[in-house]
């Protein structure tokens, strides 16, 4: 059983020309581009402090996949409806150099959709996730909070991004030391206080840690139409956490959100270019009852985000 | 605003510990990014630049393509600079577009056209250069002259020699070598000089001295900053010999494996 390419087709050349069919042959040998089996994820690795020019930072990688987090605060006035509420805004940016592509997509310095997408989902996993209490980022009730800016610069593209950028940000978060703020009340101005020599920083508490592990699947390659019902590639693959090749590849990439202890933040699946027979074949294989996608989360994937969140604790010193 | 005096202690010593003459730390890494044809990462003190280079490819910016046009037979050489918003001080708003990452941008083109062998790279192709500072405490422009380097090394891309570059400023009469943002910014901005030089083959390829200065101090200044570019020299060709070594007997290890 092989694909039908003359020998010139060296593997490299079949991963530029026609990456589906890259991904199906070395399928057929239960293994991916990187060597990993279809439910294995690559480590995440996060480290808190990397840029001392933040009050908050952190770096996360996952494979070649690199994105480096800063907060920064500012003053702000608090809405009338939530008047003792600071704000987190978090802001993604994809560098042009951090993939082949990127350079080529946003030229013009405008943000490019999928920047814009990522910053708008890690505001709502972050309001929903309850993750930062916005009560502690108050200075003075109805007049003054901290508005905490959040950018996360991606660096090294190579898939995982919205993973990626929600550890940094969390590292950020936790890494993040709160200014010495003080409000005065008859003149209605804050100014900045130094903080005492030798005095720890005050830092947010965050009451839960939101995370995420993505998912790609890749239908049933065409060109292996016919075969056995027990090959490999005669259904849809469902891929932990795919690389960019693997993205591309994908007809559905999706993510599950995960606060820990089988709470679950949220699902997405974002179909790729094709919508059609592929990606419900898919879903309705992994999908018997009606349980709605949840169901999509077959053991791998939650064995995965079991193992991720673990990582990702320990990483953030809260066990 | 410190006194004057303080800038530089009786003993000699600046405020971060430093001698006049003495660098701040250089820390590199060479091919951090595997997406990019070339990469490079570099630590200056506390200025931190990510640089990742691509191509010769095929022309794909409206910038490349108006000058392809109007040198059909030269290869364009594109920089793309942005800073991160938390890289400075206050949080800045924009990260590209603005009147000095512009500068600074044409400033690397400019100063890379004429260091990389431009008369063998395939004509009409362009050879992108992005650099992201993550950190900037002064000598950023430094700091990316020599990451960049560093990079297009790393792509393979031929160059005429290193273009090293360093700077230094006056700071009430005393020349100090690479200076951070708190000197560089003293009494409303001191004299600075940056000099970008190609040590082997002899040769300033960019020069810039930004505030006004006494004419009988600018050589003082520029020699400090040259043997500061002189002294990156040779930090860069050690990381550069040491990673084609390592590379050169890995693969042969896998050769004779």
């Amino acid at each position: 059983m092989s694909l039908s390419y003359n020998e010139d087709v060296t593997p490299e050349l079949l991963r530029v020309i026609h990456p589906q069919d890259y991904i199906s042959a070395l399928a057929l040998h239960n293994v991916r581009g990187d060597g990993r089996q279809f439910d294995a994820m690559r480590p995440l690795e996060l480290a808190l402090g990397t840029v001392s020019s933040a009050e908050g930072s952190a770096t996360a990688r996952i494979g070649n996949t690199t994105v480096v987090a800063g907060a920064k605060v500012e003053i702000g006035a608090p809405l009338a409806s939530a008047p003792g509420h600071g704000f987190v805004i978090p802001n993604v940016i994809i560098t042009g150099g951090s993939s082949s592509e990127a350079g080529r997509l946003a030229p013009s310095g405008l943000p490019s959709d999928q920047a814009q997408v990522l910053s708008k989902r890690l505001a709502d996993y972050l309001l929903q996730s309850g993750c930062v209490d916005m009560s502690q980022l108050c200075v003075h009730e109805g007049q003054c909070v901290m508005v905490v800016y959040l950018d996360i610069v991606c660096v090294a593209y190579d898939g995982g991004l919205l993973d990626a950028a929600l550890a940094a940000a969390v590292g950020a978060l936790r890494d993040l030391a709160l200014p010495n703020i003080t409000f005065d009340t008859s003149t209605g101005t804050a100014s900045l206080q130094a903080a005492p020599a030798g005095a720890q920083p005050r830092r947010l508490t965050l009451r839960s840690v939101p995370m995420s592990l993505s998912f790609g699947m890749v239908p049933a390659s065409a060109s292996l139409a016919g075969q056995a019902t027990d090959s490999p590639l005669a259904r849809p693959l469902l891929l932990v956490d795919p690389t960019a090749d693997e993205e591309v590849v994908s007809t559905g990439v999706g993510s599950v959100l995960s606060l820990g202890s089988d709470r679950w933040l949220g699902f997405t699946l974002a179909a790729g270019t094709v919508v059609g027979g592929a990606t419900s074949a898919a879903v309705r294989q992994v999908e018997p009852r009606g349980f709605g996608l949840l169901s999509l989360l077959n053991d791998a994937v939650c064995a995965g985000v079991a193992a991720r969140r673990a990582a990702l604790l320990k990483q953030l010193s809260i066990v | 605003m410190f006194a004057s005096r303080e800038f530089v202690s009786p003993e000699g010593l600046r405020l971060d510990g430093r001698r006049v003459n003495e660098l701040r730390r250089l820390r590199v890494r060479s091919g951090p990014l595997t997406d990019a044809d070339g990469s490079s990462y570099l630590e200056l003190g506390n200025t931190r630049v990510l640089v990742a280079v691509y191509g010769p490819r095929e022309v794909s910016s409206a910038k490349a393509a108006r000058q392809t046009t109007q040198s059909s037979d030269r290869a364009t050489v594109c920089c793309q600079f942005s800073m991160a918003t938390f890289s400075g001080g206050e949080r800045r708003r924009k990260i590209k577009g603005d009147r000095r990452t512009m500068s600074h941008a044409s400033a690397l083109e400019k100063a890379f056209s004429s260091t990389i062998a431009i008369d063998k790279i395939p004509p009409r192709s362009q050879i992108d250069i992005f650099v992201e500072v993550l950190q900037s405490d002064g000598g950023m422009l430094v700091a990316c002259i020599n990451a960049t380097t560093l990079a297009l090394i790393d792509a393979g891309i031929e160059i005429r020699d290193y273009l090293c570059a360093s700077s230094s400023a006056l700071l009430n009469d005393i020349t100090v070598i690479d200076p951070n943002q708190n000197e560089e910014q003293s009494f409303g901005g001191s004299p600075t000089a940056t000099v970008a030089v190609l040590p082997v083959t002899g040769g300033v390829v960019y020069l810039d001295v930004d505030t006004r200065l006494h004419i009988d101090r600018l050589e003082e200044l520029v020699n400090q900053a040259t043997t500061g570019a002189l002294t990156i020299h040779t930090l860069l060709e050690k990381v550069v010999r040491d990673r084609t070594q390592s590379t050169v007997s890995t693969t042969s290890a896998q050769q004779n494996a």
